[in-house]
């Protein structure tokens, strides 16, 4: 009676530690290296992002960020700088930003924000911050289904792919622009007033299908003005272990 | 019965998390497997890392870029007038005020500090700056100078080495709402 009921306590034991193992095999099955969806929540202010945000650029900016369960690293990074924190505690993590003067206060210094868990997930938020000079080139973004009004930049997370592009991101401004973007990333095409003047293409409204990974493009008006478009195209949304009743 | 189960259901208690472990890692290969994972985490961690410095390169040969396109474009004609007059910020010398309620248990006359967070860049900020509250609970001024609009503020203060008020407000282009 003794040693039955022990090995039934046993075997109990064992079933409900199997029901909660995560089979690696189930984990990407389909992207063996994907780009991961920027999703890790943070607040500033009164306001909870989703992974991806353009703020105003400002003197200090405080951040709370989502720590995920178990996070063993949490990097914040920008175009000059690697803070990192070892083993935060789970729950919220108080960040002051408070960017290099000329250095990281300039056009285009993103700031990246990645956690990684004692499992192996990866959760990661991207910052982008826009000066709200008012003297800017204002233009309209489109971006997952919306048309956004922006002055000087727009930072749009969509689903990207490689090669041909993934999910299209429009731009569209009331004069015409030149343009410039870079070779790894899809380029742009022009839709509508389109012109070509002593070989440089000009254009008012543009789309451009993301690629993966951060592609930056940029617009010029003929008064120097400039829009800047940064994109995240993600091939994946997994970033953690799938729940148990998705495993094989 | 029970008398005798108790000893060993202690015992299984203990037990019960070393052969979870057991479980979860339950072959050399499947440790393996969670390492290379925590590790591919890393990599992209690392990776992610130097995104921003990449992105950063990226649009600065783009403007390059554009400089040279725009001489072709347009560099032989006049450079036009602005499309519209675009409004002054708050000059400098004419600080906007805020008015910030003393905490209850605050003496009048007490000092205080005023921190703040997320101002826009070209805000000037006095740190470290003493205030005097004008009477317990009062209302006290303080000028602040701000050149742009943006998202809420937070503004803190601090009497003596504790912070005793928080104040959330949007800073329009010419005023301060509290």
């Amino acid at each position: 009676m003794f040693y039955k009921l022990l090995v039934f306590l046993v075997l109990l034991v064992q079933g409900c530690a199997t029901s909660t193992v995560p089979n690696p095999d189930s984990v990407y099955p389909d992207h063996p290296d994907p780009t991961l969806m920027a999703s890790l929540p943070f607040i500033v202010g009164s306001v909870r992002y989703e992974g991806a945000a353009l703020l105003p650029r400002a003197t200090r900016t405080k951040i709370n960020v989502e720590v995920p369960d178990r996070t063993v690293f949490l990097f914040f990074n920008t175009c000059g700088r690697e803070d990192l924190y070892k083993n935060p505690k789970s729950g919220t993590f108080e960040y002051i930003y408070t960017p290099a003067f000329e250095k990281e206060n300039m056009d285009s210094c993103m700031l990246l924000i990645t956690a990684v868990t004692a499992t192996g997930e990866y959760h990661r938020s991207a910052i982008d911050f826009t000066n709200s000079t008012g003297r800017d080139l204002a233009g309209d973004v489109f971006c997952n289904g919306k048309w956004i009004k922006s002055d000087g930049s727009y930072f749009c997370q969509t689903r990207g792919r490689p090669n041909v592009g993934g999910i299209p991101t429009g731009v569209r401004f009331a004069s015409q622009v030149i343009s410039a973007g870079p070779p790894q990333c899809p380029p742009l095409k022009c839709l509508s007033g389109c012109t070509e003047v002593n070989g440089v293409a000009l254009g008012k409204e543009f789309e451009v299908n993301t690629g993966v990974g951060f592609c930056g493009y940029d617009f010029m008006d003929q008064s120097q003005l400039v829009f800047r478009l940064t994109t995240l195209g993600y091939t994946s949304v997994l970033n953690v272990f799938p729940p148990a009743e998705l495993k094989r | 019965m029970i008398a005798l189960l108790l000893p060993f259901l202690q015992l299984m208690l203990k037990l019960v998390p070393i052969l979870y472990q057991i479980k979860v890692i339950r072959s050399e290969e499947e440790l393996k497997e969670f390492q290379r994972r925590f590790k591919d985490a890393i990599n992209k961690a690392e990776g992610n890392a130097l995104d921003s410095v990449d992105l950063r390169k990226q649009h600065k040969e783009n403007i390059d870029k554009l400089r040279e396109d725009w001489k072709k474009v347009w560099g032989n004609r006049p450079m036009p007038p602005p499309q519209e007059p675009i409004p002054d910020p708050i000059p400098p010398s004419t600080p906007s005020e805020i008015t910030i309620k003393g905490p209850e248990e605050a003496d009048a006359g007490q000092t205080f500090y005023i921190e703040v967070y997320n101002a826009p860049a070209n805000a000037e900020v006095w740190r470290d700056r003493r205030w005097k509250l004008a009477e317990i609970g009062g209302r006290t001024k303080v000028p602040l100078i701000f050149m742009m609009g943006g998202d809420p503020l937070t503004i803190q203060i601090k009497i003596g080495e504790v912070w005793v008020a928080e104040h959330k407000m949007i800073v329009n282009e010419r005023k301060l709402v509290g």
